[in-house]
Parts: structure tokens; C-alpha cells; sequence
């Protein structure tokens, strides 16, 4: 949801923010939280799941 | 510009290189291949997703239309949020069943369907062929960039050399052998290096762009946002940049693709370590993902500021280190792409081969071959199959030009494969989806997909003219390819995504809806979706003889492997005795041997094919079967409808005593419904408090001695009322003699116990009806007496003193009898309580023979007291016992009396415990009718006596827990032995 329609029109504004595009700020920073939060799930369910 | 040969030295040292990192690897991947090792080979090997496209074509298309590249990236990186679930779900569905590609998966989940994986092969392979087209349109671009234009190499093409050189790669690699299910490890190590390798480079370029030509993200970014041309790719829904459709459409078919596309399901499925690796990946590789587009926008941008336009945005990246001289740079950027074009070619092009070998190739070969000739037709196949994909994709190169943009080529690609996507996870997860629902939606996908979205490219590339967009197919306006059905102002891409997904969607659902399964589809849609499949139906699997199972095993699979194969199966069994399940389980494992070489469809065709028994054989077989199941099912029937009849409570156990199941009468008596029994109630809930700690042990020994056990006991109903009962209860062994529970019997004893009660009453009135006739007859002669002196008394006017006297007399006799009557009465009904103590019987006994020898003098009968043990001592109450003595012996010389040589003897002597007293005669003896009753008070064969002298014996035996044994014939004399528990023995018995 985060990253379609409505939800996306928060962030498409032709602006810099620290000299990042906010567009691009937003979608990275998304990904990034995404990429911490399956980190964390994955290690454990890793010691959860039994190989 | 970089000098032509040491270029083409770089090319090949780096292909050298790979093919050293494989063979190394496939060395000694076992040895030094540790579980982290593998986990991170495998996520890099997912990697491959990132292609020369990544390279080159996200540069090219972010400068063309802003941040529409990051799509392809997202797309997998939000469904890795579903791989834990989904992604498991299909390793652990692609192991079970040995599948090698994506036309297999679909072909076996719908029946092993042969024209269904044909169907998918050639439209994922067609779909597949611009995608190499494009790798190695990208490795023939880099190149001639990388060499000066005068020098006598630029025309050299290097993409045919590299095309052959991939092709060896991945024969050597990956196509060794038939079986794609075994670890590739030097593929999958060459792939993994080569995802580094395009990392590193592309991060390399990335920093060389924005801090070496550049001051950095905030300077790009804030000088591009002064030209008003380019602000606009800083932002969405604004052209050229993506509307929201087409963004949300290109999210979706990335998704899709990720996990399906040939390459990604090789690596991310079919060579996946373990099914536990899905964990880590679905972190690692969103996390690469964003690593290798940092830089693409910086990059995009610096172009466009360096250069001025995006003719040419497809090459910035190598553009910018050349325009700067910086040659170094430059060279890791073209090997980073090639890697990245390398990789996928190799990984493609086996993925593609196998799908034509298996799905295409071998359902005719095994067709019309015999099948000795199959595993290496097969392997024939799989290997020209990398080269045939490998020349189909230079050809595609050759004849497309270079109107496409790299981006648009592999767009087409992802939407293609993404039509596989409702056949594939629908399946995983919906039963009811069926063969013919997925060619149905697979169909009208992939044809919605050409018409909409290739036939356009085709007019931009002027092969159709113009009108067809415009017009319509023969100026029908609905049916122009982009405005199909007047869908009207949508984005091209989304567009097409939107007809073909929603056509392949409802196609497969309204297919399946309207069909029906049949046995083979039932059952792997069980075996996907994870249920079990109830078997239905008249189809029987076909059983291989064991002779049979090894020829096949040895015919398509290599000698160690088959051996290891039937080792494991047969677990050193000989055929005589394995059983039927145990040759099912055998033909199964060999079809999905088969299946990992030859595809699900081949392997299912050519077990069918040995089926060693006849249609009509297979039609009896059946009938048999199912002839037997009938009888089964009635016996079962029978034997419920007897457990439910019965009155009694049955119920069975398991081994801990927990209520399996209860019948009706069981649920009735204790007031339990059938669905509160398990696991609520235990076999001791149905007894009394009391009753449970007696029970409980006897229980356990029941389940674990297998012993049987039955009790008198108190049953509870849950209402809590009581009721007198008998419970029975008996092991239950399964077939192996283990014992599994215990089955009782509970028999209500209410009706019995009250039964029972009644006729005690009645006995009891039955008795005192007796005894008050035998009153009443005894007392009924000295009335008649007294009656009759009464009257003569009464008579006389004159009265006699004589006979007055006589009869006064004679009334007083007779109330002196009554009321020795009603004396011996009391005596036998009052409640005797005895004071025992310690006596020598023989004192006793001597006494009462001493006391009778006067009377027997009388009687001219001879008593005489022989064997007296004189040691023997009892727990008794002398006078009461004297009295019975005295009885059985006056009763002795009463039966004698005026018998010749009338004679009574008496003894005393041990037996066993007791002390037994023997009065034996040789008097007139008893008829058997009259012994039984001698018992009974007022029974008597004598003119004299009341009768209730031995019911008075009897008594006081009884509360000496004593014992009178009889023997007498008419004629042939008595023998009456009292037998009394000697001293110990008294001692403990109750008094009274």
C-alpha cells in the first residue's frame, strides 16, 4: 500500500529534501525499513524452523 | 579508448576465469561448501535477476522516464514478503515432486498434463528468446563502445563468440546430466561471483560518477532540478514519467516474474539448499536489490547533464568513464555488464533448453522411440536446446535492429512469463483449479499478451503499419490493440497487463469451475495445495514389478544413482517380499527419479507405458477391489449396528484411558452426547469416586500387560446419580499385536440388583409362610389335648376327682408342650450371639456321649466313641455346641432304635484346618428327598419332636462358620460329620 496509488501521491512532490529528491527519499527509505523488517522476521523464523 | 586486443584479452581471461571458479567449485564445492557458504552463494545466485538490463537499461530507461526503473526492483522486493509462506510452499512442492522448470511445475500440477507443459514451454520460451536477444545485444553494444571506432575490430560482433562460449558453459556446468534437480554448485558459484562482480562494478561506477565527476547526491540531483525538462522525471504521474497505472502494472508483473521468469525459478527454486535458505533470501536479496540501484538515478542524471540529451541513456554508464578518460573505470563497468549478461544467458538459456527437452522434445520421443533411446535423446535435447536458444536469440538480435530500448525488450519478457503466475499460485493454494482452467487462462494470457502488447511493438518497429493501432484490425475501432474493447487512455504496458491478467484470471477460474478433475489432477492438486486426497473413483496406480522398476531405474538414470536408488527403495527386501503398498511406493519414487530427468509428463507416460497389467486385467482388479471394500464396509456396518443394538455400555479406549467411542446405549446410560467424548472423558468417569482408585491400576495393567479384568463395581452417570454394575474390560492389539487401547463392557446391574432384592423378599415371606403352617400344625395336636380334657371337664355335672385329675393333667402336658414349642421356635428365630472360647472338643463331646448311654441302654442301642483326638481345640461356644451334639446323636440312636444290632458311633479327628465330629448310625437311613429338606425347621419323620432340631443345628454350624455334611441311603444308615474350623481359624471369624 505504501508504495501505490493513494499512498504514493504523499511523496510525489518535485522537491529536494537534503538535497535528495523527496520521490526518491520516500521510496528508498520504504525499502530500506522493508529490507530491516524481513531481516528480522527471517532470523527468526530461520531458528524456528526446524531444517 | 581501450585497445581492441587487450579487450578482447580482458573478455576472455574473464571467461577463463569462470569457467575456473565453476570447475573448482564443482570440485570442491563438498568439501568446503559450508551451510553459510551455501546460503550466501544461493542468495547471490538469485541474483541473476539482475541483468545486463540492470546495467544498462535502468540507466537508460530512469533517464527517459525518471523513476519508473524501480518498479522492477520493488516489485520483488515487496513479494519477498510473501516468500516465507509461498516460496517454501514451492520448494518444498518442487523437491517432492523433482521438478526442473517452470512448464513442469504447471504441467505436473495439473495432472502431469504433457500438452499443458508443451503449451507453457513454447509461449515461456518465445517470450524468453528477445530477453537473451537483448543480453547479448547489450555485450555486442558495450563492446564496440569499449574499442575505438577506426580500428579494424569494429565490426566485429563479440556476442557470437561469447553465444558459443555460454553455450559450452552451461553444457559443461549445468547440462552434465539429465537430473537438474542435483546441486549445480559449479554453476550456481560461477553465477554467485558473477552477481559480485556486477555489484561491485556497478557501486564502483556509481561513486566514480557522483564524487569523482560530481560533488556528490545533493550536487546531481539539485542541477538537474534546474533544468525544468528533467524535474519532471523527479516525480510520477507526470510524462514521460509513469502514470499510477502503469507503475502499479509494472510492480505486479515484477512480482511475478521474480519467482517465475526461467532463470529465477531455476535458481530461487530448483536449486534452492534447503527450503529454511527462503528466510534468509527474501532479506538479502530485496537488500541487494537496493544496493545496485543507488546509483542508477546519480548515473542517469550525470548523463544527462554531461551530455545534454538520452539518445544514447542506454550507455551512460559506460559513457561517462570514457568521456573522462577514465579507462580503468571503464573496463570494470563493461566487465560488470557482460557479467551481468553472462550470467543470465548461461542460467536462461539451460533453464529454456530443459523446458524444450522435457516439454517439447521428449512426450513425442517417448511417443515414438523406443525407450532405451530416451535419456540420451533427452540429454541430446537438453543440450542442442542451449544451443538452438542461444542462435534463436542472436538471430532475434540480428533481425530486431536497435529500435527498442533495452528496458522495452525485457518489459515484454516479464509480462509474458507473468502469465503463468494465476496457473502457478492459484494452484499452489485452490484445489478445484484444473487442467483445463489453466490452458484456458494460460492461452488467452499469452494471446491477449501478443496482441496487445507485441503487435504494437511491431508497428513501432514499421513490420505493421500504423492503422492497425489507429483503426483497428480491418477498421474494427473495439478491437485496436491499445484500446481493446474501447478501453481507452491507458498506458500501453498497463494497458496490455490489465487485458491479459484479467482474461488469464477469469479464463482459469471460469475453466475450472465448468470442468472436472480427473483422478491424476485430483491427486497433485492434493499433493500441491498440501492436503490428503481421498482416494475415489475406478483409477488404480500402476504397479511395476520389481524386475521391471530396476530395468527402467537402469535405462534413465546413471548406474551409481539407480543403485543408490533401489537400495534405499527396497530396503534389501527381494521382490518375492516386498509388499503391494511397498511396489507403490516404489513406482512412485521411480516417477519422480524419472521426473527429474525426463519431466513430470515424460516420466508419467512412460510408467503408464509399463503398466504390467491389462486394461481388462486393471477393470477386474477394481472390481475386486472394490468388491472387497463393499464387504468390508458391510462387516463394518454389522459390527456397528451389533455394538449399537446392545444394551450394555460398550466403549473403547486409548492406551491412556482416554474415551475413543461410546455407543448409543453407552451415551444413553450415562447421559453423555457423542461429541463430548474425546477428549473430555477418561473410562474411569464412568465409575463412582470410590471406585476409581481400585479401578485405575487394574486399568493400566489392562493397557500395558494386555491382561483382561471384570469387576462388581459402582458406575456415575455425569448427572452424578449411582447404579450397581459389572464392567469387563480387554486389551485391543493392532495388527502388529501392539496394543493400541482397551474395549469395556459396562453392565447396568440395576434392574438385576432389584430383581434379585425381590426374590430374597420373597423367600423370605415364602419362609415365615412355612414355619407359621408348621406352627400351627405342631401346636394344633396339644390344643386338640387340652380342647378335649377341656370339654370332658366341662361335661360332668358330678365331677370325678380321678378323672378330672387325668384331665387337668392332661391340659397341662399339652401347654407344657406348646410351650416347648414355642421355646425351640425362639430359640431358632432369635438372634443368636455365641461366646466363643478356647474348648477341647473332645471334653464336649465325651459329656454328651456320656450324658446319652442311659437313654441308649433304654433303646437297646450300642454308642461307642472311637478315635477321639483329644488335642483338638475350637473356637466355639461350648453349650450351644453341646446342644448340637446332643441333637445329631439323640437323632442317631432315635434312627436306630429297634434296628438289629443297633449301633452309633462317634469320632473326632482332624481334617485339614477343621475339626471334624462324625456321628455315624446303622439305623433306618434317609431317602435323598428327605435329606435336602432335614434342614428345614418343622420337617420331621418321627412320630415326636418339633422339627426344628437340626434347623437349630444348622444355625449355630453356620454362625461357627462350621459345615454339616450328610450321607445317608434308606436302609444303609447315617453318617452326619460337623465339621468346625479348629482354634486359629474360630478365632478370626465374626461371632454372632
Amino acid at each position: 500500500m505504501l508504495l501505490v496509488w493513494p499512498l504514493l501521491t504523499v511523496a510525489n512532490r518535485p522537491v529536494l529534501v537534503a538535497g535528495i529528491p523527496a520521490l526518491v527519499l520516500y521510496l528508498f527509505s520504504v525499502w530500506a525499513v522493508l529490507v530491516i523488517v524481513l531481516a528480522w522476521a527471517g532470523r527468526r523464523a530461520r531458528r524456528e524452523d526446524v531444517p | 579508448m581501450s585497445g581492441p586486443a587487450l579487450l578482447i584479452g580482458i573478455l576472455l581471461g574473464y571467461l577463463v576465469f569462470l569457467f575456473l571458479v565453476a570447475a573448482l567449485a564443482e570440485r570442491f564445492g563438498e568439501r568446503f561448501m559450508t551451510p553459510q557458504l551455501r546460503t550466501t552463494t544461493y542468495v547471490l545466485a538469485i541474483s541473476v535477476y539482475c541483468t545486463a538490463w540492470t546495467f544498462y537499461g535502468s540507466v537508460g530507461l530512469a533517464a527517459n522516464r525518471g523513476l519508473e526503473f524501480l518498479t522492477i526492483y520493488l516489485g520483488p522486493a515487496l513479494v519477498a514478503l510473501l516468500w516465507p509462506t509461498v516460496l517454501r510452499k514451492l520448494v518444498r512442492v518442487a523437491k517432492e515432486q523433482r521438478i526442473t522448470t517452470i512448464s513442469d511445475l504447471v504441467a505436473s500440477r495439473y495432472g502431469k498434463s504433457g500438452p499443458l507443459g508443451t503449451l507453457v514451454a513454447a509461449l515461456v520460451v518465445c517470450g524468453m528468446i528477445p530477453y537473451i536477444a537483448l543480453q547479448l545485444k547489450a555485450v555486442s553494444a558495450s563492446f564496440r563502445m569499449m574499442i575505438a571506432s577506426d580500428s579494424v575490430l569494429a565490426n566485429f560482433d563479440p556476442s557470437v563468440i561469447v553465444a558459443v562460449t555460454l553455450g559450452f558453459f552451461g553444457i559443461l556446468f549445468g547440462a552434465r546430466n539429465l537430473d537438474f534437480t542435483r546441486q549445480q554448485t559449479g554453476l550456481m558459484t560461477a553465477v554467485a561471483v558473477e552477481s559480485l562482480v556486477k555489484l561491485v562494478a556497478f557501486i564502483l561506477v556509481g561513486a566514480f560518477v557522483t564524487w569523482g565527476l560530481f560533488d556528490g547526491f545533493r550536487d546531481i540531483f539539485t542541477r538537474a532540478s534546474a533544468h525544468p525538462e528533467w524535474t519532471s522525471l523527479l516525480t510520477l504521474d507526470a510524462p514521460p514519467t509513469a502514470s499510477y497505472g502503469r507503475w502499479t502494472a509494472m510492480l505486479l508483473v515484477s512480482m511475478a516474474a521474480v519467482m517465475l521468469l526461467p532463470r529465477q525459478f531455476h535458481v530461487l527454486v530448483v536449486q534452492s539448499p534447503t527450503a529454511r535458505d527462503v528466510h534468509t533470501a527474501a532479506w538479502a536479496f530485496p537488500l541487494y536489490l537496493l544496493a545496485i540501484n543507488i546509483f542508477v538515478l546519480p548515473i542517469a542524471f550525470a548523463g544527462l547533464l554531461s551530455f545534454g540529451d538520452a539518445t544514447s541513456a542506454d550507455s551512460f554508464i559506460l559513457w561517462l568513464p570514457l568521456a573522462q578518460g577514465a579507462r580503468v573505470v571503464a573496463v570494470i563497468v563493461f566487465l560488470g555488464g557482460f557479467s551481468a549478461a553472462t550470467a543470465m544467458i548461461v542460467v536462461d538459456s539451460l533453464a529454456l533448453s530443459k523446458m524444450v527437452a522435457n516439454d517439447i522434445v521428449l512426450p513425442f520421443v517417448v511417443r515414438h522411440r523406443e525407450f532405451a533411446e530416451v535419456y540420451w535423446a533427452g540429454l541430446a535435447a537438453t543440450r542442442l536446446g542451449v544451443i538452438v536458444v542461444l542462435a534463436l536469440g542472436l538471430l532475434w538480435a540480428r533481425l530486431e535492429g536497435n529500435q527498442f530500448l533495452l528496458v522495452e525488450m525485457g518489459l515484454l519478457s516479464f509480462i509474458a512469463v507473468a502469465q503463468c503466475a494465476p496457473a502457478v499460485f492459484a494452484g499452489l493454494y485452490w484445489r478445484r483449479g484444473s487442467r483445463r482452467g489453466a490452458f484456458i487462462g494460460i492461452s488467452a494470457g499469452f494471446a491477449v499478451w501478443f496482441y496487445t502488447l507485441i503487435l504494437p511493438a511491431l508497428v513501432r518497429d514499421e513490420v505493421l503499419p500504423v492503422s492497425l493501432l489507429t483503426a483497428g484490425p480491418y477498421g474494427v475501432g473495439w478491437l485496436r490493440p491499445t484500446a481493446l474493447f474501447g478501453l481507452d487512455g491507458l498506458d500501453p504496458l498497463a494497458h496490455g497487463v490489465f487485458w491479459s491478467l484479467l482474461l488469464n484470471v477469469a479464463g482459469y477460474l471460469v475453466g475450472s469451475v465448468l470442468s472436472t478433475q480427473d483422478a491424476d489432477e485430483r491427486a497433485q492438486a492434493a499433493a500441491f495445495v498440501g492436503v490428503t486426497e481421498k482416494t475415489e473413483g475406478p483409477r488404480v496406480p500402476a504397479i511395476l514389478s520389481v524386475p521391471e522398476i530396476e530395468r527402467l531405474m537402469h535405462l534413465y538414470v546413471p548406474e551409481d544413482e539407480a543403485d543408490a536408488v533401489l537400495r534405499e527403495t527396497f530396503a534389501g527386501k527381494s521382490a518375492g517380499e516386498l509388499t503391494v503398498p511397498e511396489l507403490l511406493e516404489a513406482r512412485v519414487r521411480l516417477e519422480r527419479v524419472l521426473a527429474a530427468s525426463l519431466g513430470g509428463a515424460a516420466a508419467r507416460y512412460i510408467i503408464e507405458d509399463r503398466f504390467t497389467i491389462s486394461t481388462g486385467e486393471a477393470a477386474q482388479l477394481v472390481e475386486s477391489f472394490q468388491a472387497m471394500q463393499r464387504s468390508l464396509r458391510t462387516s463394518e456396518h454389522l459390527l456397528a449396528s451389533v455394538v449399537e443394538s446392545v444394551e450394555d455400555c460398550i466403549f473403547t479406549t486409548d492406551v491412556e484411558g482416554r474415551l475413543v467411542s461410546l455407543n448409543r446405549a453407552g451415551q444413553r446410560l450415562l447421559a453423555v452426547r457423542a461429541d463430548a467424548l474425546v477428549p473430555a472423558l477418561t473410562c474411569l468417569d464412568l465409575l463412582d469416586d470410590g471406585e476409581r482408585k481400585r479401578i485405575g491400576p487394574a486399568l493400566a495393567r489392562v493397557t500395558t500387560e494386555g491382561r483382561a479384568w471384570r469387576s462388581a463395581v459402582v458406575g456415575v452417570t455425569r448427572g452424578g446419580q449411582r447404579f450397581p454394575a459389572h464392567l469387563a474390560l480387554a486389551c485391543v492389539f493392532d495388527a502388529q499385536r501392539k496394543i493400541v487401547g482397551a474395549v469395556g463392557v459396562l453392565r447396568d446391574l440395576t434392574e438385576q440388583v432389584a430383581t434379585q432384592q425381590r426374590l430374597i423378599q420373597r423367600e423370605k415371606l415364602a419362609s415365615l409362610g412355612e414355619m407359621a403352617a408348621g406352627v400351627a400344625h405342631e401346636i394344633r395336636n396339644p390344643l386338640g389335648g387340652i380342647k378335649m380334657a377341656t370339654r370332658l371337664l366341662a361335661s360332668r355335672e358330678t365331677p370325678d376327682d380321678r378323672i378330672s385329675q387325668e384331665m387337668a393333667q392332661s391340659i397341662v402336658s399339652g401347654i407344657a408342650e406348646i410351650e416347648s414349642i414355642i421355646a425351640d421356635l425362639l430359640d431358632y428365630a432369635r438372634d443368636t450371639r455365641l461366646d466363643l472360647q478356647e474348648y477341647p472338643l473332645a471334653r464336649i463331646l465325651e459329656d454328651v456321649v456320656g450324658g446319652c448311654r442311659g437313654d441308649a441302654g433304654q433303646r437297646g442301642v450300642e454308642v461307642r466313641a472311637t478315635q477321639i483326638d483329644p488335642e483338638i481345640v475350637a473356637m466355639v461356644d461350648g453349650p450351644r455346641l453341646r446342644q448340637v451334639f446332643a441333637n445329631v446323636v439323640t437323632n442317631a440312636l432315635e434312627a436306630t432304635e429297634r434296628q438289629p444290632r443297633a449301633r452309633v458311633e462317634v469320632r473326632l479327628f482332624r481334617r485339614g484346618t477343621n475339626a471334624v465330629v462324625e456321628v455315624r448310625d446303622n439305623g433306618v437311613g434317609m431317602a435323598p428327598e428327605q435329606r435336602e429338606k432335614v434342614f428345614l425347621p418343622f420337617f420331621t419323620t418321627k412320630p415326636t419332636g418339633t422339627g426344628l432340631g437340626m434347623a437349630i443345628v444348622k444355625k449355630i454350624m453356620d454362625l461357627h462358620n462350621g459345615e454339616i455334611e450328610i450321607d445317608s441311603l434308606p436302609g444303609g444308615g447315617t453318617a452326619v460329620r460337623l465339621v468346625i474350623p479348629r482354634a486359629a481359624q474360630a478365632a478370626a471369624a465374626p461371632a454372632g
